[in-house]
C-alpha cells in the first residue's frame, strides 16, 4: 500500500498532548507533598498543552497528506476537527480544578487521562484504516472509563463508568464485527481501499449489512437513538468536567470518523445506510426534544439535549454532499462551545447546592449575573436563536438537507426544534424569574471565569461572524476525504 | 468434497463447537467459577481456530494471555471475592432477557446465513496460501514496526491509560487527601 512513510513531524499535535499527558502525570505521582490544592497547576499545564497542540494543528493546514502507509490523514477535515477536541479538552481543564478538588480528585489525574483522550480523539480524526479507528476509539473509551469512575467513594459515578464501559465494549464489538464482514469482502482495512474494491457496481448486500453494524457502533457515540439510552444515566452521575469532555470531545470526534466512513468511503452505499440513519436522526431529534421536557435535573437535560442536536447533526450527515459535511462541522463547533459553557456554570452552581436540580438554579441571575447570562446566551445559543452560533448551525444544517432534496425531514426538524425552546427557556425562566432559595453570591477561580468568558465569546463571534469557521469547513471539504 | 476439505470442516466444526459451547456455558452455569473455566474453554477454541488458520503465533498469544492470563486472574479474583454460597453467584440473566437474547441471535443467525449463501457480484477477498516456511513471527514484528507503527504506537498508549485508569479507580485514597467522611457515613468504612 502506498500513501507515504512515516511522518512524524505530522503528528506533533498529538505527541505534545501524550507527552504532556505522561509527564502531568509522573509528576503528580512522584512530587513529594503533592496536594490537593498544588494539583491545580497541573490542570493550567494541560491548558497550555492544549493550546500548544492547537498551535500545531493550525500549523499543519493545508497539507493535505496521507502517511503511515495509508494508514493515517492529515487533511483540513482532520485539522477541524482536532481544533474541537483541543478546545474541549482545554475549555474543560480550565473549569475543571475547582469541581475536582471540593470532590477530593487530584487535577493531575484528571488532566492526565484528559489529554490522552485528547490524544486519541485527534487520531480518530485523521485514522484512515480500520485498524487506527478501531485503537484510537479505544483509547478515547478507556480514558473515559477512568474519567467517569475517577471520583471516589461515591456510588454513582462507579455506576455510570460501569454503564459506560458495558455499553461501549458492546457498541465495539458490534463495529468490529461490521469491519470483519467489510474486510473479509475487500481484503483490505484501509477506507480508501473499501470504495475501489467494491467499484461503481451494486455493493453485494453483506456489504450493507458490515456498514450498518459500523453505523451502530459509531452512532453509540453520538447518542443516534435507539443506542442513546447510556446517556442520561452517564451524564447523571459523572462528575460535570467528565461530562463537559464527553459530550463534546468524544461525540466530535467520532462525528470526524463518520464523515470519512459515510461521505468518503460507504458514499457508494448510500442506499443502504441513507435511508436507516435520515428515519434515525429524526426520531433521535424527537426522543431528545420530547424527552428533556419533563426532566427536573440540569445533568439530565443536557444529556436529551446532546442527543437532540446529535439528530440535528446525523440528519447533516444524511444529506450529504459538500455543504453537508460543511454543516456537520460548523454545528459540531457551536455544540462544542455552547455545551462546555453550559456545564462550566453547571459545574459551579452544583458545588454551591450539592445537587444539580433545576430548581437549585432558582435566582441565579441575582447571586451571580455574569454566570446566569453565560448560561442564557449558552442555552439560546443552543436552542437556535440568532443572532448566537446555534441559530446559524441549524441553518446551514437545513439548508443542507433542502439542498439535498430532502423537504420533509428538513421541515419536520424544523418543527420538532421549535420544541427545545420550551425547556430551555423553562430553565431561563427558572434562573432570572424565580425567588433565590439563598442568597450568598457564587464564587469561581480564575480558570473557570476564563473557560466562561471562552465559551460566551465563541457563542456570540461564531454566531454574528460564521464566515471564517464556515469558510475553513467549507475548504477542508472541498480538498476530500482521502 | 476432497478429503482434505472434509478433514478441516469438521476441525472448524469441532472448535466451532468448543466456543459457541463455552460462550453458553458463560451464561448458564449458575456457579460463576464453572462459568470462568467454561470461558477459558471458549478462549482455547478461538485458539485452536487461529492454528487453523495458519495464524500460530496468534494461536500461541491467545492460549499464552487469555487462557494463561486472563482467565486465571479471573479465578483468582473469584477466589478473593467469592461469596459464601458459590452454586449460585451467576444469576443475572432472566428468562425474558434470555428469550429476547435467543431471539436476536436467531435472527441474526439466519439473516448472515442467507447473506453467506447468497450470490453476490465478486468474491470474497481471499489470501493467497502462504508459501512453504514462512516465518510469521518474522512478518508480524517487521508489520509492526513499518506499516502498522502507527497503531503500534497509539497501542502503547492505550494500555498506559488502561494502567493508569485501573489503578486510580482501584486504589485506596491517600490518608491525608482521602475523601472527607459525610455526616452519617461515619464509621461506615
Amino acid at each position: 500500500m502506498d500513501g507515504g512513510a512515516m511522518n512524524f513531524a505530522i503528528l506533533w499535535p498529538e505527541i505534545i498532548t501524550s507527552g504532556v499527558g505522561v509527564l502531568v502525570l509522573a509528576v503528580g505521582l512522584l512530587a513529594k507533598g503533592e496536594t490537593l490544592q498544588r494539583s491545580r497547576a497541573a490542570a493550567w499545564v494541560g491548558v497550555l498543552a492544549t493550546v500548544a497542540a492547537a498551535l500545531a494543528a493550525w500549523n499543519l493546514q493545508g497539507r493535505n497528506l496521507t502517511a503511515f502507509f495509508g494508514g493515517y490523514r492529515l487533511d483540513d477535515l482532520a485539522v477541524f476537527f482536532k481544533i474541537v477536541v483541543l478546545l474541549a479538552a482545554g475549555m474543560t481543564l480550565l473549569f475543571a480544578p475547582d469541581f475536582l478538588v471540593r470532590h477530593f480528585v487530584r487535577p493531575s489525574d484528571f488532566t492526565a487521562l484528559v489529554l490522552f483522550g485528547v490524544t486519541g480523539m485527534m487520531l480518530l480524526a485523521s485514522a484512515l484504516d480500520f485498524i487506527t479507528l478501531y485503537i484510537s476509539l479505544e483509547l478515547i473509551s478507556l480514558s473515559f472509563y477512568a474519567l467517569i469512575a475517577i471520583q471516589k467513594g461515591e456510588v454513582r459515578p462507579a455506576e455510570a463508568g460501569l454503564k459506560y464501559l458495558l455499553l461501549s465494549s458492546l457498541a465495539s464489538a458490534v463495529m468490529l464485527y461490521g469491519m470483519s464482514l467489510i474486510y473479509g469482502l475487500t481484503g483490505s482495512t484501509y477506507l480508501e481501499a473499501i470504495p475501489k474494491a467494491f467499484g461503481s457496481g451494486q455493493w453485494p448486500l453483506l456489504a450493507g449489512v458490515g456498514v450498518l453494524f459500523i453505523l451502530a457502533g459509531l452512532g453509540l457515540k453520538v447518542y443516534l437513538v435507539p443506542f442513546h439510552m447510556w446517556a442520561p444515566d452517564v451524564y447523571e452521575g459523572a462528575p460535570v468536567p467528565t461530562v463537559a469532555f464527553l459530550a463534546t470531545g468524544s461525540s466530535a470526534a467520532t462525528l470526524a470518523v463518520i464523515l470519512r466512513l459515510f461521505e468518503g468511503s460507504f458514499a457508494a452505499a448510500g442506499g443502504v445506510w441513507v435511508p436507516v440513519l435520515l428515519v434515525l436522526a429524526i426520531v433521535t431529534m424527537g426522543v431528545g426534544n420530547l424527552m428533556a421536557l419533563p426532566q427536573t435535573n440540569i445533568k439530565r437535560l443536557l444529556a436529551y439535549s446532546s442527543i437532540a442536536h446529535a439528530g440535528y447533526i446525523l440528519l447533516a450527515v444524511a444529506a450529504g454532499g459538500s455543504s453537508g459535511a460543511a454543516a456537520v462541522m460548523y454545528y459540531t463547533l457551536l455544540y462544542a462551545v455552547s455545551t462546555i459553557a453550559a456545564f462550566a456554570v453547571v459545574s459551579v452552581y452544583s458545588q454551591a447546592a450539592g445537587s444539580s436540580d433545576i430548581q437549585d438554579l432558582a435566582g441565579l441571575a441575582r447571586r451571580s449575573p455574569f454566570l446566569s447570562f453565560v448560561m442564557l446566551a449558552a442555552f439560546a445559543s443552543l436552542a437556535g436563536v440568532p443572532p448566537l452560533a446555534g441559530f446559524m448551525a441549524k441553518f446551514t444544517v437545513f439548508a443542507a438537507a433542502v439542498e439535498a432534496g430532502l423537504l420533509v425531514p428538513a421541515g419536520l426538524g424544523l418543527v420538532i426544534s421549535v420544541i427545545s425552546i420550551y425547556y430551555y427557556f423553562q430553565v431561563i425562566r427558572v434562573m432570572y424569574v424565580s425567588e433565590p432559595r439563598e442568597s450568598t453570591p457564587l464564587t469561581f477561580g480564575w480558570g473557570t471565569r476564563v473557560a466562561l468568558l471562552l465559551g460566551l465569546a465563541g457563542i456570540l463571534l461564531l454566531g454574528v461572524f460564521p464566515g471564517p469557521a464556515l469558510h475553513m469547513a467549507q475548504t477542508a471539504v472541498a480538498a476530500g476525504l482521502f | 468434497m476432497s478429503t482434505d476439505q472434509l478433514g478441516s470442516l469438521l476441525v472448524f466444526a469441532g472448535l466451532a463447537f468448543l466456543v459457541v459451547g463455552g460462550g453458553l456455558g458463560v451464561v448458564f452455569f449458575r456457579n460463576v467459577f464453572h462459568a470462568a473455566v467454561s470461558m477459558a474453554f471458549a478462549f482455547l477454541g478461538v485458539a485452536g481456530i487461529y492454528f487453523s488458520l495458519q495464524a500460530d503465533f496468534l494461536g500461541v498469544i491467545q492460549v499464552l494471555i487469555y487462557i494463561g492470563a486472563v482467565a486465571v486472574i479471573i479465578a483468582f479474583a473469584i477466589m478473593l471475592t467469592r461469596r459464601g454460597d458459590m452454586a449460585e453467584t451467576n444469576r443475572f440473566v432472566s428468562p425474558g432477557q434470555l428469550a429476547l437474547g435467543a431471539l436476536t441471535a436467531a435472527g441474526l443467525w439466519v439473516a448472515l446465513l442467507g447473506l453467506g449463501l447468497s450470490q453476490w457480484p465478486g468474491q470474497p477477498a481471499q489470501a493467497p496460501p502462504l508459501p512453504a516456511g514462512t516465518d510469521l513471527t518474522l512478518s508480524l514484528g517487521q508489520l509492526l514496526l513499518s506499516q502498522m507503527a502507527l497503531p503500534f504506537e497509539i497501542a502503547a498508549v492505550l494500555l498506559l491509560v488502561a494502567l493508569v485508569g485501573a489503578v486510580l479507580i482501584a486504589r485506596e485514597d491517600h490518608p491525608g487527601q482521602g475523601r472527607r467522611e459525610q455526616p452519617g457515613e461515619v464509621g461506615k468504612s
